[in-house]
């Protein structure tokens, strides 16, 4: 058993994070998914990342368990390879530009298939704009909502709008395979990214359209509730969130130890402490300071104030948190890769161990020659 | 045809924002949704206000399209037998809670499994091991995760994502989980329990980054716009202070881009030449750049580089882009219908199915406005075993 999914056959075409999180999401849970390259290999190949077993760092991270498959899809021949295979398969994801799946395998031919396009703007809108996550979080307004008031707005180190739409096209791909198994109908998805991080704008978005009020950017504060953010302390920075007033009581009586501040009127509520936040932070600004993270954070997790260390990528790997549910997986374990274990849990039908990404063209001929038996 | 999940009943304990991001596109998706809440004050988010619309806080209109809402206070034996007469009837039940919460209350999925159920828990760091009592909330696990250390300017401090990306993505996987097991369902007959916890999620959301550091790359931080795996990619200011992000990720885009801003010597530059060397001295790149498009408008930029092949867009904020053709063209913002309210605002979903289509959306409910319908349409309540759990029979 390698995760619920096992026996779903999957194709991906087409570049970028968005659609090779969206086969990564489901190669994880068990579907054999054979992604197509061309000869000079997935754009991701060519990607200023350190290499290792063959092929770049992130490209593994992408896609992993995947089979690759080279095709030249100028040559009739290996389009035709890719029109049989389309016509074996349960569903595809194509971010090729124009839609090549359905050019292959058109409806009446392929009436079962799933196709789950993924473009920058939609499917129905013809347009040779090029974008890049990058483009589409400044152009949505997405990239404006975070970062510091006192700063320009700063997108996310990683592509989230990209994630997102790859979990969304997974999504809807799986819904329309669960009706199929009813009425045997195929389906046509359209999942864009523009749309895709608008939405991821939630209720920043839904403020302005009931207010009409620009958003403003409160970086890692609120506007809402305090204290809460990065705070420093003598040897680095933690993160608090003492919102609402059960937990800024265990705030004052277990990690400040001051009690007397439970009596001040300057801080009797949320909104007086919002009201008040300077003489607040006046307070617990240089307190703060006084110790380190360790000593701060102990205090706070044994105190039931959510909070914790802000961590870079060494110290999360090898964090308490990540060792003991056996989140990361080394080199041995992964086939010559680390990597991260997905974080959905099946009960009944266990993922398999992550295995490396594909070297260009392993794996595919095998797919094809098996999927082409039944 | 009908959209895809019609038919599948789903009873939701989730509060907040990552169980409901799960709970409401298996809404959009056509599934019946059934949100239990408190009857006092109901989800969390019911409260992050203002700003609302007639009534209606923002943020719970985000995250609940779609669903119904049922009041009930699981503290009571009758509102208790209630919740667990539903899962009874249910395909599907998902839940946020603190761990112990389910199970107090024998609402835990050891407690209500029969074979065909399918069950998710969106935990905080599990539902088992040191951590399951720790309680979860985005910044901190932001933080925790190392996500966190990678947004930001590099001279300031590491900012979250304004939106509580943790707990989106959480939903966004708790939604594939159990349309994953849904699946298999259909071929054996057989639910299961499913978990996703915030943290594992946080964590895996570093993979591309922390999988390159763990095989011997560089350790990532924050670089502000830059990008990690391209150069020059960066925010640049036009000349009538403007901002706009353009990217140069592969060779072509690159000397596109340098021509496009008449820039020939980096073209010749043998630092340059390939996306190491750029990424290398990326610094370099972005003042050059920088420096070029400083020279006109932003606007008059972001249409020469996209001629060439460039990704290039103005930085726009949500009062530009919920306006812009981009979005409605696509009808991405529009009104949806409330059957109390007659309409409230909408954002989404971020799919589309050409064929069965999506169910049609109908804003987030208020609190309790179908606890009649659903108990006595569901389970055939009474009017007396309404009034046992606090509820009035529906005047029609």
């Amino acid at each position: 058993m390698s995760g619920p999914l096992e026996g779903l056959r999957i194709i991906e075409i087409g570049e970028g994070p968005a659609v090779a999180h969206a086969g990564r999401n489901l190669a994880d849970m068990g579907a054999e998914v054979v992604k197509i390259e061309p000869p000079e290999g997935d754009g991701m190949r060519h990607w200023p990342s350190v290499e290792i077993e063959g092929a770049p760092a992130v490209f593994h991270a992408l896609n992993r368990g995947k089979a690759s498959l080279v095709l030249n899809l100028a040559d009739p021949t290996e389009r035709k390879t890719l029109a049989a295979l389309l016509k074996a398969a349960d569903g595809v994801i194509d971010g090729s530009p124009h839609g090549l799946a359905r050019a292959l395998a058109p409806e009446r031919d392929a009436p079962g298939l799933v196709v789950a396009r993924i473009t920058s703007y939609g499917d129905d809108v013809a347009t040779d704009v090029p974008a890049h996550d990058a483009t589409i979080q400044a152009e949505s307004g997405w990239m404006s909502t975070n970062g510091r008031g006192d700063e320009p707005a700063v997108r996310s180190g990683l592509p989230m709008p990209s994630q997102a739409a790859g979990a969304s096209a997974a999504q809807a791909m799986l819904a329309a395979l669960i009706a199929r198994e009813d009425d045997g109908e195929g389906e046509d998805i359209d999942v864009a990214l523009y749309d895709q991080a608008l939405i991821i704008s939630y209720h920043y978005a839904m403020q302005f359209m009931i207010n009409g009020n620009r958003p403003l950017r409160f970086g890692n504060g609120s506007p809402a509730a305090s204290p809460l953010g990065v705070f420093e302390a003598s040897d680095g920075q933690f993160q608090m969130t003492a919102a609402g007033d059960r937990v800024w009581k265990r705030l004052v009586e277990n990690v400040l130890e001051m009690p007397e501040l439970l009596e001040d009127p300057r801080f009797d509520g949320n909104s007086a402490r919002v009201v008040n936040v300077d003489d607040l932070m006046g307070i617990i600004v240089p307190l703060f300071k006084s110790q380190p993270c360790a000593h701060w954070i102990a205090k706070m997790q044994g105190g039931g104030v959510p909070g914790g260390p802000i961590r870079n990528l060494d110290e999360a790997v090898f964090a308490p948190e990540s060792v003991e549910r056996g989140l990361v997986v080394s080199a041995e374990q992964g086939g010559g890769v680390p990597s991260i274990r997905n974080p959905i849990r099946f009960r009944d039908t266990p993922l398999a161990d992550p295995k490396p990404g594909p070297m260009l063209g392993r794996g595919g001929p095998e797919t094809v020659a098996k999927w082409s038996r039944k | 045809m009908a959209p895809p999940l019609t038919g599948l009943k789903v009873v939701d304990f989730t509060r907040v924002i990552a169980g409901p991001v799960a709970a409401m596109i298996l809404s959009d998706l056509g599934a019946e949704i059934v949100k239990l809440e408190h009857p006092k004050g109901g989800d969390d988010t019911r409260g992050y206000r203002p700003p609302e619309y007639k009534g209606i806080s923002a943020a719970f209109l985000s995250y609940n399209r779609g669903k119904q809402s049922v009041a009930l206070d699981l503290a009571t034996e009758a509102g208790c037998k209630a919740a667990r007469a539903l899962i009874d009837q249910a395909d599907v039940v998902i839940e946020n809670f603190s761990t112990g919460v389910m199970a107090k209350y024998g609402l835990d999925y050891d407690s209500v499994k029969r074979p065909e159920l399918v069950y998710c828990s969106t935990s905080a760091y599990g539902r088992d091991g040191p951590f399951m009592k720790r309680p979860g909330y985005d910044p901190v696990v932001q933080a925790e995760s190392g996500f966190q250390s990678l947004t930001g300017h590099a001279d300031s401090e590491p900012v979250r994502t304004a939106i509580p990306m943790t707990d989106v993505t959480t939903g966004l996987n708790g939604a594939m989980a159990l349309l994953a097991a849904l699946w298999r369902r259909k071929k054996t007959g057989l639910g299961q329990f499913v978990e996703v916890p915030l943290y594992d999620t946080g964590l895996f959301n570093t993979a591309p980054l922390s999988v390159q550091r763990m095989a011997g790359g560089p350790l990532a931080t924050r670089i502000g716009n830059g990008d990690h795996w391209a150069a020059p990619a960066n925010r640049y200011v036009g000349s009538d202070g403007h901002a706009l992000v353009a990217v140069a990720d592969t060779d072509a885009r690159f000397e596109a881009m340098m021509e496009t801003l008449e820039l020939a010597a980096p073209l010749h530059d043998a630092r340059f030449k390939d996306g190491f060397g750029r990424l290398q001295n990326r610094t370099e790149l972005d003042n050059l750049v920088g420096g070029a498009v400083a020279k006109e408008p932003a606007a008059e930029w972001v249409d020469r580089l996209r001629t060439t092949g460039v990704p290039a867009a103005l930085v726009r904020e949500l009062p530009e882009s919920i306006p812009s053709i981009e979005t409605s063209r696509r009808g991405v913002t529009g009104m949806a219908p409330h059957s109390v309210i007659d309409e409230a605002p909408e954002l989404g979903p971020a799919m589309r199915l050409k064929r069965r289509g999506l169910k049609p959306a109908e804003a987030a409910p208020l609190l309790g406005q179908d606890g009649a319908a659903v108990l006595q349409r569901w389970l055939g309540y009474g009017p007396d075993e309404l009034a046992a759990v606090g509820i009035q029979e529906d005047a029609s």
